[in-house]
Protein backbone atom coordinates (compact mmCIF):
# COMPACT_ATOMS: atom_id res chain seq x y z
CA UNK A 1 0.00 0.00 0.00
CA UNK A 2 1.03 3.33 -1.25
CA UNK A 3 1.25 6.24 1.28
CA UNK A 4 -0.22 9.14 -0.58
CA UNK A 5 1.89 11.81 -1.72
CA UNK A 6 0.42 14.66 0.59
CA UNK A 7 1.43 12.37 3.95
CA UNK A 8 4.85 11.96 3.42
CA UNK A 9 5.41 15.82 2.70
CA UNK A 10 3.51 16.73 5.64
CA UNK A 11 5.94 14.09 7.05
CA UNK A 12 8.61 15.58 5.38
CA UNK A 13 8.06 19.01 6.43
CA UNK A 14 7.57 17.99 10.46
CA UNK A 15 11.38 16.58 10.23
CA UNK A 16 12.49 19.93 8.51
CA UNK A 17 10.58 21.70 11.00
CA UNK A 18 12.20 19.84 14.33
CA UNK A 19 15.24 20.17 12.26
CA UNK A 20 15.26 23.80 12.19
CA UNK A 21 14.19 24.48 15.60
CA UNK A 22 16.77 22.54 16.70
CA UNK A 23 19.20 24.85 14.71
CA UNK A 24 17.45 27.87 15.70
CA UNK A 25 18.16 26.76 19.03
CA UNK A 26 21.89 26.09 19.23
CA UNK A 27 22.38 29.52 17.91
CA UNK A 28 20.46 31.27 21.10
CA UNK A 29 22.94 28.97 23.14
CA UNK A 30 26.06 30.87 24.44
CA UNK A 31 29.24 29.19 26.31
CA UNK A 32 28.33 29.37 29.45
CA UNK A 33 25.16 27.34 28.96
CA UNK A 34 21.62 29.23 28.43
CA UNK A 35 20.84 32.19 27.00
CA UNK A 36 22.47 35.63 28.87
CA UNK A 37 18.96 36.45 29.72
CA UNK A 38 15.81 34.38 31.48
CA UNK A 39 13.29 34.70 28.49
CA UNK A 40 15.59 35.17 25.16
CA UNK A 41 15.15 31.31 25.15
CA UNK A 42 11.56 31.52 24.80
CA UNK A 43 11.03 34.43 22.59
CA UNK A 44 14.22 33.04 19.96
CA UNK A 45 13.15 30.07 20.04
CA UNK A 46 8.90 30.80 19.41
CA UNK A 47 10.27 33.27 17.04
CA UNK A 48 12.49 30.41 15.14
CA UNK A 49 9.48 28.29 15.50
CA UNK A 50 7.33 30.34 13.68
CA UNK A 51 10.05 31.27 10.93
CA UNK A 52 10.22 27.81 10.39
CA UNK A 53 7.11 26.44 10.14
CA UNK A 54 6.40 29.59 7.79
CA UNK A 55 9.40 28.15 5.33
CA UNK A 56 7.81 24.56 5.61
CA UNK A 57 4.15 25.14 5.76
CA UNK A 58 3.69 28.64 3.84
CA UNK A 59 1.57 31.51 5.05
CA UNK A 60 -0.44 28.99 7.13
CA UNK A 61 -1.63 31.18 10.65
CA UNK A 62 -2.30 27.97 12.19
CA UNK A 63 1.18 26.48 11.14
CA UNK A 64 3.06 29.30 12.27
CA UNK A 65 1.39 29.47 16.01
CA UNK A 66 2.16 25.27 16.67
CA UNK A 67 5.52 26.47 15.24
CA UNK A 68 5.93 29.59 17.82
CA UNK A 69 4.37 27.67 20.83
CA UNK A 70 7.02 24.52 19.78
CA UNK A 71 9.41 26.77 19.26
CA UNK A 72 9.15 28.40 22.47
CA UNK A 73 8.50 25.85 24.94
CA UNK A 74 11.56 24.28 23.55
CA UNK A 75 13.05 27.14 24.04
CA UNK A 76 12.07 27.74 27.68
CA UNK A 77 12.53 23.88 28.39
CA UNK A 78 16.31 24.44 27.49
CA UNK A 79 18.29 27.90 27.35
CA UNK A 80 15.92 29.66 29.82
CA UNK A 81 16.10 27.18 32.28
CA UNK A 82 19.68 26.88 32.25
CA UNK A 83 20.03 30.42 32.04
CA UNK A 84 17.88 30.69 35.33
CA UNK A 85 19.78 27.54 37.39
CA UNK A 86 23.00 29.84 35.84
CA UNK A 87 21.70 32.75 37.37
CA UNK A 88 20.57 31.15 40.56
CA UNK A 89 24.09 30.14 41.28
CA UNK A 90 25.79 33.46 40.65
CA UNK A 91 23.22 34.93 43.56
CA UNK A 92 24.27 31.94 45.85
CA UNK A 93 27.73 32.63 44.63
CA UNK A 94 27.57 36.51 45.28
CA UNK A 95 25.56 35.95 48.69
CA UNK A 96 28.57 33.26 49.94
CA UNK A 97 31.23 35.74 48.96
CA UNK A 98 29.14 38.54 50.72
CA UNK A 99 29.11 36.46 53.99
CA UNK A 100 32.37 35.87 53.77
CA UNK A 101 33.42 39.34 53.37
CA UNK A 102 31.23 40.09 56.14
CA UNK A 103 32.81 37.03 58.63
CA UNK A 104 36.49 38.44 57.57
CA UNK A 105 35.42 41.94 58.70
CA UNK A 106 33.73 40.95 62.25
CA UNK A 107 37.14 38.51 62.89
CA UNK A 108 39.52 41.24 62.21
CA UNK A 109 37.22 44.12 63.94
CA UNK A 110 36.99 41.52 67.15
CA UNK A 111 40.67 41.29 66.99
CA UNK A 112 41.13 45.09 66.97
CA UNK A 113 38.77 45.58 69.78
CA UNK A 114 41.11 42.80 71.46
CA UNK A 115 43.80 44.69 71.13
CA UNK A 116 42.63 48.17 72.19
CA UNK A 117 41.26 46.83 75.17
CA UNK A 118 44.85 44.94 75.84
CA UNK A 119 46.36 47.96 75.57
CA UNK A 120 43.97 50.21 77.50
CA UNK A 121 44.41 47.92 79.98
CA UNK A 122 48.23 48.06 79.92
CA UNK A 123 48.17 50.90 80.57
CA UNK A 124 45.94 50.85 83.36
CA UNK A 125 48.08 48.46 85.53
CA UNK A 126 51.48 50.78 84.25
CA UNK A 127 49.71 53.54 85.58
CA UNK A 128 47.96 52.02 88.74
CA UNK A 129 51.35 50.68 89.61
CA UNK A 130 53.00 54.14 89.34
CA UNK A 131 50.43 55.51 91.45
CA UNK A 132 51.00 52.85 93.98
CA UNK A 133 55.50 53.63 94.26
CA UNK A 134 54.79 57.27 94.00
CA UNK A 135 52.19 57.19 96.41
CA UNK B 1 70.92 33.04 76.60
CA UNK B 2 68.46 32.71 73.41
CA UNK B 3 65.31 33.44 74.88
CA UNK B 4 66.39 35.28 77.91
CA UNK B 5 67.62 37.71 75.05
CA UNK B 6 64.68 37.85 73.67
CA UNK B 7 62.78 38.56 76.58
CA UNK B 8 65.55 40.90 77.41
CA UNK B 9 65.12 43.12 74.28
CA UNK B 10 61.24 42.61 74.28
CA UNK B 11 61.62 45.10 77.97
CA UNK B 12 64.00 47.42 76.63
CA UNK B 13 61.77 49.34 74.83
CA UNK B 14 64.01 52.61 74.32
CA UNK B 15 67.04 49.64 73.76
CA UNK B 16 69.73 51.57 75.80
CA UNK B 17 70.73 47.98 77.11
CA UNK B 18 69.48 48.48 80.62
CA UNK B 19 65.92 47.35 81.46
CA UNK B 20 64.36 50.48 83.83
CA UNK B 21 61.65 49.88 86.81
CA UNK B 22 59.31 51.28 84.43
CA UNK B 23 60.09 49.52 81.21
CA UNK B 24 59.43 45.99 83.82
CA UNK B 25 56.54 47.19 84.91
CA UNK B 26 55.13 47.97 81.44
CA UNK B 27 56.44 44.43 80.50
CA UNK B 28 54.78 43.10 83.07
CA UNK B 29 51.65 44.98 82.42
CA UNK B 30 51.70 43.62 78.83
CA UNK B 31 51.98 39.89 80.13
CA UNK B 32 49.54 40.40 82.78
CA UNK B 33 46.69 41.12 80.34
CA UNK B 34 47.86 38.55 78.07
CA UNK B 35 47.37 36.31 79.98
CA UNK B 36 43.53 37.84 82.10
CA UNK B 37 41.61 35.83 79.64
CA UNK B 38 38.34 36.77 81.07
CA UNK B 39 39.36 40.11 82.03
CA UNK B 40 38.75 40.21 85.93
CA UNK B 41 42.15 41.64 86.52
CA UNK B 42 43.32 39.17 88.50
CA UNK B 43 45.42 35.95 87.41
CA UNK B 44 44.19 32.69 88.43
CA UNK B 45 46.06 29.51 88.25
CA UNK B 46 44.04 28.23 85.57
CA UNK B 47 45.05 31.28 83.84
CA UNK B 48 48.66 30.82 84.66
CA UNK B 49 48.71 27.80 82.90
CA UNK B 50 51.86 24.93 84.17
CA UNK B 51 53.49 27.02 86.92
CA UNK B 52 55.16 26.44 89.95
CA UNK B 53 52.97 26.44 93.20
CA UNK B 54 55.40 27.74 95.36
CA UNK B 55 56.06 30.96 93.43
CA UNK B 56 52.48 31.26 93.12
CA UNK B 57 52.07 31.05 96.80
CA UNK B 58 54.93 33.13 97.13
CA UNK B 59 53.64 36.22 95.22
CA UNK B 60 50.13 36.22 96.20
CA UNK B 61 50.57 37.89 99.80
CA UNK B 62 46.86 37.72 100.77
CA UNK B 63 46.58 34.18 100.02
CA UNK B 64 43.43 35.04 98.41
CA UNK B 65 44.11 32.41 95.56
CA UNK B 66 44.24 34.92 92.76
CA UNK B 67 47.41 37.50 91.61
CA UNK B 68 46.56 41.23 91.01
CA UNK B 69 49.05 43.22 89.20
CA UNK B 70 50.11 45.11 92.31
CA UNK B 71 51.07 41.36 93.86
CA UNK B 72 52.87 40.38 90.70
CA UNK B 73 54.50 43.75 90.54
CA UNK B 74 55.63 44.05 94.26
CA UNK B 75 57.42 40.59 93.64
CA UNK B 76 58.81 41.74 90.32
CA UNK B 77 60.35 45.29 92.47
CA UNK B 78 61.69 43.38 95.13
CA UNK B 79 63.88 40.77 92.47
CA UNK B 80 64.40 43.92 90.64
CA UNK B 81 66.21 46.16 93.56
CA UNK B 82 67.89 42.92 94.59
CA UNK B 83 69.17 41.82 90.72
CA UNK B 84 70.73 46.05 90.46
CA UNK B 85 74.26 44.99 91.67
CA UNK B 86 75.80 47.99 90.21
CA UNK B 87 73.30 50.05 91.50
CA UNK B 88 72.45 52.21 87.98
CA UNK B 89 68.78 52.07 88.33
CA UNK B 90 68.53 49.04 85.15
CA UNK B 91 68.94 45.94 84.69
CA UNK B 92 71.69 44.49 82.50
CA UNK B 93 70.79 41.52 80.57
CA UNK B 94 73.06 39.46 82.67
CA UNK B 95 72.03 41.44 85.80
CA UNK B 96 68.64 40.32 84.72
CA UNK B 97 68.96 36.67 84.30
CA UNK B 98 70.91 36.53 87.61
CA UNK B 99 67.89 38.13 88.86
CA UNK B 100 65.72 35.58 87.21
CA UNK B 101 67.59 33.05 88.82
CA UNK B 102 67.86 33.95 92.34
CA UNK B 103 64.57 34.47 92.43
CA UNK B 104 63.74 30.66 91.22
CA UNK B 105 65.95 29.88 93.55
CA UNK B 106 64.63 31.76 96.26
CA UNK B 107 61.20 29.53 95.89
CA UNK B 108 63.17 26.07 96.20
Amino acid sequence: MRKPHHASHVGLRITLLGLLIGLALAGCENTGGGTAAAGIGTVGGAAAGAGASRAIFGNSTSGMLIGAAAGGLAGNMTLDRQAENRRIQEVEASRDASARRQLDFERQRALQDEEVRREIEERRLFDQWQRERNG
Amino acid sequence: MGYERLAFEAADTNSDAVVSEGELARDAAVGFSSLDKDRSGTLTRSELGPHDPARFSLIDTNGDGVLTFSEVMRNKARAFAAGDKDGDGGLSLKEMVDAASADQGAVR
